[in-house]
């Protein structure tokens, strides 16, 4: 490399000597400090020759008469200075990215004067991203960003999270948004294995394999006007994220090393507090029921419990362990007494787990006009349970050089490997799951039962064994230790950029990058267990790839004094292939060995699937001084999803900003700044591929008949190829005001935004008659309508104090306008989220209770409540609103910080709320159990109900568990999000260290909560979504609790 | 360097990325590379596609709604209306959506190649499966339905156009099964072995069960015809039947019966209903008289009875609870046993009542389970043993889903000489019912080695139940009797159902099935609810009343319960 660029410089040195120049000037660059800058680039403008300043700065350069000369280094603003007759040209230079003059990066990379921007792009930058108790990018930015919901499945480490930006605009499609590394499009897909149901939900996104530590910044771009060079891929927003590595951020020192190591805590978040007076039982009896009726503990002897052998005041059961089938195996409990008592059992059950993270991050600036830089970063989790673990690495490497001749290399680099281990955690509705699951059945295990100390297996046979005499509910410590959900992945992703200026006004730009994630998922069961008796072993191998393409034009030239044009004009091709094989197994022969040799009966299956869009966009930007801009933008996609009549999609935007102070020339120190902007925006979605063409399904192995043999058989298939599907089209208006104002001490971000899809792309479910089950149909309407806010204040400012807050509000709602004539409605997110016209999207439907016309609930004749058999809306998930204050207070070289987030309304379908109520486990259901209950409602006739049923009857059988409206509840909640304290160690601390600089910080994450509207006790947390990442919206279904995270973080610079 | 040659080497660079990646300029991907196209397909592999999906529909009919309504199998809860709501939609996409469509593409390929065998059987299996639509749901669509989203919501035609395009399809199969240019037959039939022959006789036979059915409306039709040409199902080989298999996993090939009560310990089977259980072990009102010589091939006992180890209150609440006053003396009620409630008398039948809404509490163990016939799993040698094994004892789901077997012939003959005045011998036809109904299940049972050694009916024994049947016959009313005959098909249709619910709609017999547990249990129905996807998705469609009533019942409202 060294000798490359001596040979440049060499080449350059000669063009110098050869074009002889009149005279020498020589000058001294500075920084804002007045330190010597070296290696800024002194350039004579027009030309492209130039110099270096050395290690103090000192240049010496040779140039004609009336040379003008421009000086540039990375990070600072642009210096001209016209040489005139003077020998010697001193110059101050000064860092470009002011808090007044915010630059942020936008589509493609490109950085513009955030002023000049006609749509809202939020930037985050690295402070608010390193260093937190989550190694997940998007959590980290919950709260942070106003018109970004961001929610995690559950609190499993390496689960998946779900990203929502302006609400939800496809109903088949999806609508996640692009995540663009480094210029790059990048593979944050979620692919679950299984459905959510039997444990799909917990699948990690593949924004996991970021490592927050190394990321310099983050852009999230919002509004279609803003997204719009994308195309399609970008109709759903664009996180644009910045590594470290790859901006290979040139500093003034020469080397820059920074060492972070954190260690946090890891614990399951919403353990519910338990009613500690009836145990296991029904009707007040004790019995080994799955429910929690039972006896009261205070009467031994009574309500079918006898009186301990050991203590006369503690009731006690026949050990349940105490049966013939297992007398041989566990000799100790025969005729043993159970004390019928209250246990601790979930507190047990779950345990601390803990989060290290170590990262390193080495910037260098090369000798010349470059840098490089490398990053490794490592984090193991341990999850709040045992099974549960998560460990990655990163490894990545970056570089820019400008040769001294104007050619720009850019490069990135990225490795990462990473596992996660996690249990199975299929879905439960209130008793066993669907599948296996470690969750389900342990947030319900009745109070009298002692789950950590019985036994979870036959001592040789390793059969699961537990308190139910049918023994039909597998052991929650058995499902520990003897099932895995675990995924490998290893993953490249990386890019190589050249830029040259053609002319001083015109520049060329080609970049293409590669992500090629593969990854191998292993799912283990056990043999013996009660679920799957037999043992499953489930292995997937994925190749994920996408390659994509850029090659740009851009222009940027003054027309005159008063206008200012920029223009580009660019191509891109991207192609994404995947492909999967997998091989399920089942019928395992030697116990514990996850061989596939070691199963009797195997199963493989391949997909593949391939997609390329072809791209042509443009951009142009016209400023007139400084105070009025205007933005084009358009592009033409070519998918190879659709038939090749509809292959072709233009989409168009414009956006305007104007800075109405500057214009008028009335800022003040009150009213510093102010913009007004407006854009609007198309976009398109494309369907998945291969949807229309129908195809002939096929199967190998139907049937094995006992006369005929091996049935093979191939049908038509029941879903309907559709030719004539075309994209859907997005469009949105929005309009915006940012301000600063009172000394800039205030400022104002506010962005309002109307967006209407429509032709969206429905999987159709088909009345069968019409000899399909579904077809993918261009149908539906959804408008989004919302409001993000951000509202920044510098409360108090001197010079050792400074106190800050930030709040951000963000609201959307999104109505379905209508859907295709004749169809009422369209289930989606596999569970009972619908697409209703005039509804919210996403509302939840089930059979409500029987009414009457004033809603008077109809019971039966023994006075339980009964199921409409019309299907109605029973819960809307979406917010009302979210809203998050962070406050942040410094004191010399302290910083204190917290986040709050407030989410308003939103239903949740909770199942562990209503089975705790319904099992009767739930601290509020500790009342007196003796009294009978007379349901509220109605006789058939009209007449009030006066059948008294026994109060388990009215929990269990009149509660949630049977009554899908007494499921939902409002989700409303407020929490601490995040909170820490930091210290920067003083620089006179480290005179005599290595350190350049050094930091702790101490934080926490979700450390409280409180969702006001769930039972006493409950101490639920809403935050976690059992449909797994998706368009699924409003349901948990005891797949996994939240967690909190709270430890300290160590960071030193060198 | 000149600028030229950097521009020259970006332009090199992206020629390379170019060549190298010309399939990302390939926009022609719209072939789904995991499947093939229609062009692929097979008249014998669409034929096996036809045969399993009419036995899926079948059995949704045969074992799911009908079955709960005429007690044939347990249904779950206190009303009516509420189970019965929802509709089940899986029959409407198995008929409309998987089987139709297979079956008019198999034909269109089939004709040119005078595959005749294969046309003949399909339309068989369509006009079977049609009749059966409206014997479930009335009015349906028939004449706009199959076109995908060209119609995307067809009307429903009216139901007696549909029954009779589907008799009219029955002769036109008759014609395509004797043409004498068919080449060829099925190579996998696993109904017939690819007969034509005996594909006939079916649809004769579905000929006899349309004049049957409709006989209200209708008279006698064409039913002595039939009878008198002597082509139809008259022998246990010519009984339309479904063999299941022995393969657990790949794919799983056993009668659904032995999948839910002889394989996970934690899949819980279904209860079987206790009346009709018990009225196995003594036929004739309280104490029972004559056992049924096919108690032990129709259910297994786990247990030896409640009253042992592992039970208590919590697994049969229901011992707690009063009988209900409505029930009648010969109505078990939640054990069945020798007083119907009496866990000291029970002999470990264990099952519920009709309308049994309660939860499921841990006695999947301890409850009857399907026997031998018709699931292939064990007989009952008092062996008292749990069976929720992984799958591994009795014939190992080696079952049959019996749809049309020859005894159920011989029992709509008995109907027809009793009420149309047919020359069959009504009497002579009820015990040929039943003979050939416990003479099958017996063979059965021995042919899936399940013999059931010293328990094994004694030839008087089974004559002594016939004969205590034949008395009864004969000491009954003209309406008695019918009641009698329509009793032994109650019996002889266990694991079937379809026929029994058109029976008891058509002449409120057998009389006498337990009632449903509430009193209040809502109106019988008479037509089951369109299902979901029907209803929700298909902008003609308008959900029903169950009171509703299908074209040949003119029975009056409420006549049965």
């Amino acid at each position: 490399m060294k000798r490359v660029l001596l040979t440049f410089m060499m080449s350059v040195l000669v063009c110098v000597v050869v074009q002889a120049q009149d005279r020498t000037v020589t000058g001294k660059v500075t920084d804002e400090t007045g330190q010597g800058l070296p290696t800024v680039t002194v350039q004579i403008k027009g030309t492209t020759q130039g110099q270096q300043t050395d290690a103090d700065g000192n240049y010496r350069i040779s140039v004609p008469d009336n040379a003008t000369l421009v000086f540039r280094f990375l990070g600072y603003t642009e210096v001209e200075e016209v040489v005139g007759n003077r020998s010697s040209v001193n110059v101050q230079m000064n860092p470009e990215v002011s808090e007044l003059d915010e630059v942020v990066v936008t589509a493609l990379g490109i950085t513009r004067d955030k002023a000049s921007l006609g749509y809202a792009v939020t930037s985050i930058g690295a402070e608010d991203i390193q260093s937190k108790p989550e190694s997940d990018v998007a959590r980290i930015l919950r709260g942070k960003v106003p018109g970004v919901d961001i929610t995690q499945t559950s609190g499993i480490a390496g689960s998946g999270t779900n990203i929502i930006i302006r609400g939800y605009s496809s109903i088949s499609g999806t609508n996640q948004p692009l995540f663009v590394i480094d210029g790059v499009p990048f593979n944050s897909s979620t692919n679950p294995d299984r459905g959510y149901s039997t444990g799909g939900a917990t699948a990690s996104s593949r924004f996991l394999d970021l490592d927050p530590n190394n990321v310099a910044d983050v852009s999230v771009l919002k509004g279609l006007s803003a997204t719009v060079l994308y195309g399609e891929a970008g109709r759903n927003g664009v996180v644009l994220v910045t590594t470290k590595t790859g901006s290979a951020v040139t500093s003034k020192n020469k080397m820059d090393i920074s060492f972070t190591q954190s260690y946090f805590v890891n614990e399951a978040a919403s353990i519910p507090d338990d009613q500690d007076k009836y145990g296991n039982g029904f009707h007040n009896a004790a019995s080994a029921a799955f429910s929690n009726w039972g006896a009261p503990f205070d009467q031994p002897g009574k309500n079918s419990t006898r009186v301990s052998v050991n203590d006369p005041n503690i009731a006690a059961v026949k050990h349940p362990y105490d049966r013939s089938a297992w007398n041989d195996e566990l000799p100790q409990y025969i005729g043993a007494d159970h004390e019928y008592k209250a246990y601790e059992n979930l507190q047990n059950f779950f345990q601390k787990g803990s989060q290290i993270n170590t990262s390193l991050n080495i910037t260098s600036r090369l000798s010349d006009v470059g840098s490089i830089s490398a990053s490794y970063g490592f984090v193991r989790d341990d999850g709040y349970v045992e099974s549960n673990d998560y460990e990655k690495h990163n490894l990545s490497l970056g570089g820019r050089t400008t040769l001294s001749n104007g050619l720009k290399i850019s490069t990135s680099f990225n490795y990462v490997t990473s596992k996660a281990n996690k249990p199975p955690a299929g879905i439960s509705t209130s008793s066993n799951p669907a599948g296996t699951s470690l969750f389900s059945n342990v947030l319900y295990t009745p109070r009298s039962n002692d789950l950590t100390g019985w036994p979870f297996e036959l001592p040789t046979t390793k059969e699961s064994i537990y308190y139910r005499g049918g023994n039909d509910i597998q052991n929650p410590y058995w499902t520990l230790k003897n099932t895995l959900d675990s995924e490998k992945i290893n993953r490249f992703f990386g890019n190589v950029g050249l830029t040259y200026d053609i002319t001083d006004w015109l520049t060329a730009n080609y970049r293409i990058g590669i992500d090629a994630t593969s990854g191998v998922s292993d799912y283990r069961i056990n043999s013996r267990g009660i679920n799957i008796p037999l043992g499953q072993y489930t292995t997937q191998n994925r190749l994920q790839t996408i390659t994509n393409s850029d090659f740009t034009l851009s222009a940027n030239k003054a027309i005159n004094s008063d206008l200012n044009l920029d223009v580009m004009v660019g191509f891109n091709a991207k192609r994404e292939t995947f492909q999967r094989t997998g091989v399920n197994s089942r019928t395992q022969f030697i116990f514990d060995l996850f061989t596939h040799n070691n199963f009797q009966v195997t199963t493989a299956s391949t997909y593949a699937q391939e997609e390329n869009t072809l791209g042509v966009y443009g951009t142009a930007s016209l400023g007139y001084r400084d105070f009025l801009y205007l933005n084009v933008q358009a592009r033409n996609d070519w998918t190879s999803t659709l038939e090749e009549a509809n292959r072709s999609v233009f989409y168009p935007s414009v956006s305007a900003s104007f800075l109405p102070f500057d214009a008028f020339g009335v800022s003040s120190s009150t009213f510093n700044f102010l913009k007004v902007r407006v854009g609007y925006g198309t976009s398109a979605g494309y369907p998945s591929p291969y949807n229309t063409r129908s195809t002939l399904s096929t199967n190998v192995l139907a049937f094995v008949s006992p006369t005929e043999g091996v049935i093979q058989s191939n049908s038509i298939s029941t879903a309907f190829g559709n030719p004539n599907l075309t994209a859907e089209i997005h469009k949105e208006l929005e309009v915006g005001i940012e301000g600063r104002f009172f000394k800039n001490r205030v400022t104002l971000d506010l962005s309002m935004y109307d967006k209407t899809s429509s032709d969206l792309i429905i999987n159709l479910t088909l009345d069968p008659s019409t000899g399909y089950n579904n077809s993918t149909i261009n149908a539906a309407e959804i408008n989004n309508k919302g409001i993000e806010v951000r509202l920044t204040g510098t409360v108090i400012q001197n010079n050792d104090w400074n106190l800050s807050l930030t709040g951000n509000f963000t609201k959307n709602v999104a109505i379905v306008n209508k859907i295709a004539p004749g169809i009422d409605q369209v289930s989606f997110g596999g569970r009972g989220n619908y697409a209703i016209p005039g509804e919210r999207y996403g509302v939840i439907q089930a059979l409500p209770i029987l009414r009457d016309d004033n809603g008077n609930a109809i019971v039966t004749g023994s006075g339980l409540l009964q199921r409409d058999p019309n299907q109605a809306i029973i819960a809307d998930p979406t917010p009302n609103f979210n809203a998050t204050v962070i406050g942040e207070l410094s004191y010399k070289f302290l910083t204190f910080r917290m986040q709050f987030d407030y989410q308003d309304g939103g239903d949740l379908v909770s199942a562990t709320s209503y089975t705790l109520l319904g099992r009767g486990i739930a601290e509020a259901t500790g009342f007196d159990r003796m009294v009978p209950i007379i349901q509220k409602g109605v006789n058939a006739d009209g007449s009030p109900n006066t059948n008294q049923i026994t109060s388990t009857q009215h929990h269990w059988r009149n509660g949630g568990v049977f009554n899908s409206e007494l499921q939902v509840f409002d989700a409303t909640n407020i929490r601490m999000r995040e909170i820490s304290l930091s210290m920067v160690f003083p620089s006179n601390w480290l005179n005599k260290t290595p350190f350049g600089s050094a930091s702790l910080t101490l934080s926490g994450q979700n450390l409280w909560f409180f969702a006001k509207n769930f039972p006493d006790g409950m101490n639920f947390d809403p935050e976690v979504s059992s449909t797994g990442v998706g368009n699924g919206r409003g349901y948990e279904l005891m797949s996994a609790p939240s967690a909190r995270r709270y430890g300290a973080t160590l960071n030193f610079t060198f | 360097m000149k600028i030229r040659n950097y521009i020259y080497a970006i332009v090199a660079v992206m020629m390379i990325s170019i060549t190298s990646c010309k399939d990302q300029f390939e926009l022609d991907l719209l072939d789904n590379p995991n499947a093939v196209t229609q062009v692929n397909a097979d008249i014998e592999l669409y034929f096996n596609a036809i045969q399993l999906n009419m036995r899926n529909f079948l059995n949704s009919s045969n074992t799911g709604n009908g079955a709960f309504a005429v007690r044939l199998a347990f249904m779950g809860s206190v009303q009516y209306q509420a189970f019965y709501s929802g509709g089940d939609g899986g029959i409407w996409s198995t008929m409309y959506s998987n089987m139709f469509p297979d079956i008019d593409a198999m034909i269109a390929l089939a004709e040119p190649k005078d595959g005749w065998v294969w046309i003949g059987a399909a339309k068989v299996m369509k006009a079977y499966a049609l009749m059966t639509m409206v014997d479930m749901h009335g009015d349906i669509p028939y004449s706009e339905a199959g076109q995908g989203v060209a119609v995307p919501s067809p009307i429903a035609d009216d139901q007696v156009a549909v029954y009779n395009a589907a008799y009219a399809m029955l002769t036109e199969a008759i014609g395509d099964l004797a043409n004498p240019a068919a080449i060829g037959k099925p190579g996998q039939d696993m109904f017939y072995g690819g007969d034509p022959a005996q594909w006939t006789k079916l649809a004769n036979t579905l000929k006899m069960r349309y004049a049957v059915t409709t006989r209200l409306v209708n008279g006698a039709g064409d039913f002595q015809a039939l009878v008198s040409a002597g082509n139809f199902i008259s022998a246990p080989g010519d009984s339309f039947k479904f063999p299941y298999g022995t393969e657990q996993f790949n794919p799983n090939s056993r009668h659904p019966f032995y999948n839910t009560h002889y394989g996970a310990p934690t899949s819980h089977g279904a209860y079987l209903n206790n009346d009709f259980m018990w009225r196995f072990r003594g036929e004739g009102g309280a104490g029972g008289d004559v056992e049924d010589p096919r108690r032990r091939y129709y259910f297994y006992r786990q247990t030896d009875g409640p009253g042992t180890a592992a039970v208590d209150l919590f697994t049969l609440d229901c011992v707690g609870e009063l009988r209900p006053d409505h029930y009648t003396d010969e109505m078990s009620f939640c054990i069945p046993s020798l007083n119907h409630q009496d866990a000291t008398s029970s002999e470990g039948y264990w099952g519920r009542d009709h309308g049994n809404g309660d939860g499921t509490p841990p006695d999947g163990q301890l409850i009857t389970n399907y026997g031998v016939y018709p699931g292939g799993g064990m007989v009952d040698k008092d062996q008292a043993i749990s069976q929720k094994f992984n799958g591994t004892t009795g014939a190992q789901g080696r079952g049959i889903a019996p749809y049309m077997m020859d005894s159920y012939v011989s029992f709509m003959r008995a109907e027809m000489a009793l009420t149309q005045g047919t020359s069959d011998d009504p009497r002579a036809m009820f015990e040929e019912g039943m003979r050939k109904s416990i003479g099958y299940v017996m063979a059965f049972a021995t042919s899936r080695g399940q013999d059931a050694g010293i328990f094994t009916p004694a030839t008087n024994e089974i004559d002594a139940y016939v004969n205590s049947r034949l008395a009864a016959y004969d000491a009954a009313t003209p309406d008695g009797k019918l009641d009698a005959v329509l009793y032994g098909a109650h019996k002889a249709s266990f694991g079937a159902g379809m026929d029994v619910y058109n029976s008891y709609r058509r002449t409120g017999y057998p009389s006498g099935l337990q009632f449903m547990q509430e009193p209040d249990g809502g109106a019988f129905p008479r037509l089951f609810f369109y299902p979901n996807n029907y209803v929700n998705l298909n902008e003609n469609a308008t959900q029903r009343a169950i009171t509703e009533q299908v074209f040949w019942d003119t029975n009056p409202a409420g006549f049965i319960n």
